[in-house]
């Protein structure tokens, strides 16, 4: 630019002019412009950290928000699926020993010992719903032998009560709601699906069972021979009938 | 006065995040806890006490403490030397509960087992060894 006094060649930054000494207003309005401008951008600066700070602690909230709530689903998840969880390495452990467990199993219906085997069954996670493999041939005596043992359990209930109250309608109930089961899980053609289910094994421990049940109802029910035999056969309403009638004979 | 307004919601909204956060730490802190509670109850098995058996004797309730027996021995536990004598009440019920059954009907050689295990039974029974003829009476034993 040039010196509007002498007309020489003067800088925006230079206060005096170095031709004639005159004062140089450009300059003068430089430096305030300048310091203008330095102010707003100051501002401007200032207003785009607090509007990032305040920007960056909701973001950073909300993301510890999301972050605990996937952390809370997760924890209600595994909360949830505890007993599958055990039940799957109990499972995983017993599929490692398969043929040997099936051995002990198979030792267990042949010598009677069904509280053993459904002790065992339990004890190894070896369960109904789960049964693959070698333990496939066992899913009909999973549960036969449970409401057997079931059965046997309410009756011995039955008979040591002390007293013959209404309320001992109940352990009857009880002892015809677990036979109905029992009758059941006997019919070897619902698990005709699984491999082996109707083996010769399976239908002699059903058969073992079903004579315990027959002896137990005749000596502790007062069932006939004959009423004992027969009661498989006859409907879930019958059967609790006769068995309620025998027993409130019997008191 | 519009910037003070805005900067009034931002401290509020940022307040309320605070309160959610805190909200949920405590939910979080309550569901850990929770699941290890239901990790311990999966993982641990439990067995009836002796104070159980106790109350299940007094009621004459054998078929109960021969359930309780069976329930210890499924989850391990039967070899809890305070249980012993109780868990001989229960194996001489069942076994003379069995006997009386077998012997009715005429069946020797089972009812014969279940007598050895009577016997064997009344000697786990140790200071119990009175209730042998409660229970004969009650199964109607000679």
């Amino acid at each position: 630019m040039k010196c509007e006094f002498c007309g020489a060649d003067l800088s925006l930054e230079a206060e005096y002019c170095a031709s004639c000494g005159q004062l140089n207003k450009h300059a003068q309005q430089h430096v305030r412009d300048m310091k203008r401008y330095h102010g707003e951008f100051e501002n401007t600066k200032k207003g785009v950290y607090t509007a990032t700070k305040k920007y960056t602690q909701i973001t950073v909230r909300m993301v510890v928000i999301a972050i605990m709530v996937i952390a809370i689903g997760l924890i209600w998840l595994l909360y949830n699926q505890a007993y599958d969880i055990r039940r799957s390495i109990k499972q995983g452990a017993a599929s490692r020993k398969e043929e040997e467990y099936s051995i002990i199993m198979d030792n267990y219906l042949k010598e009677e010992k069904f509280r053993e085997f459904s002790n065992f069954c339990t004890q190894k996670g070896i369960e109904y719903y789960y049964a693959d493999g070698a333990f496939e041939k066992f899913v009909p005596m999973y549960n036969a032998v449970y409401y057997y043992l079931y059965t046997l359990d309410s009756m011995m209930d039955l008979v040591s009560i002390v007293e013959k109250e209404e309320g001992n309608e109940r352990y009857v109930e009880n002892v015809c709601e677990y036979l109905n089961y029992f009758y059941q899980y006997c019919d070897l053609e619902n698990f005709s699906y699984y491999a082996n289910a109707k083996r010769q094994e399976n239908m002699d421990a059903i058969a073992a069972m079903n004579n315990n049940i027959e002896i137990m109802l005749q000596v502790y029910c007062g069932l006939t021979e004959e009423e004992a035999a027969s009661l498989k056969g006859l409907s879930e309403a019958k059967r609790t009938v006769l068995i309620e009638e025998k027993m409130g004979n019997g008191q | 006065m519009v910037n003070k307004i805005k900067e009034q919601m931002s401290d509020a909204k940022t307040w309320v995040l605070n309160g959610i956060i805190i909200l949920l730490a405590i939910v979080m802190i309550a569901s850990l806890w929770m699941l290890i509670e239901e990790f311990q109850y999966a993982f641990t098995s439990y067995y009836n006490t002796e104070s159980s058996f106790v109350y299940a004797m007094e009621a004459e309730d054998y078929g109960r403490v021969v359930s309780m027996y069976h329930d210890n021995v499924q989850n391990g536990y039967e070899d809890k030397k305070d249980l012993q004598e109780y868990y001989g009440v229960a194996k001489y019920y069942e076994a003379a509960f069995l006997y009386h059954m077998y012997a009715e009907v005429g069946d020797t050689i089972r009812a014969d087992i279940q007598k050895s295990a009577m016997e064997e039974a009344a000697l786990q029974m140790g200071d119990f060894a009175f209730l042998r003829s409660q229970i004969d009476e009650k199964l109607g034993l000679k």
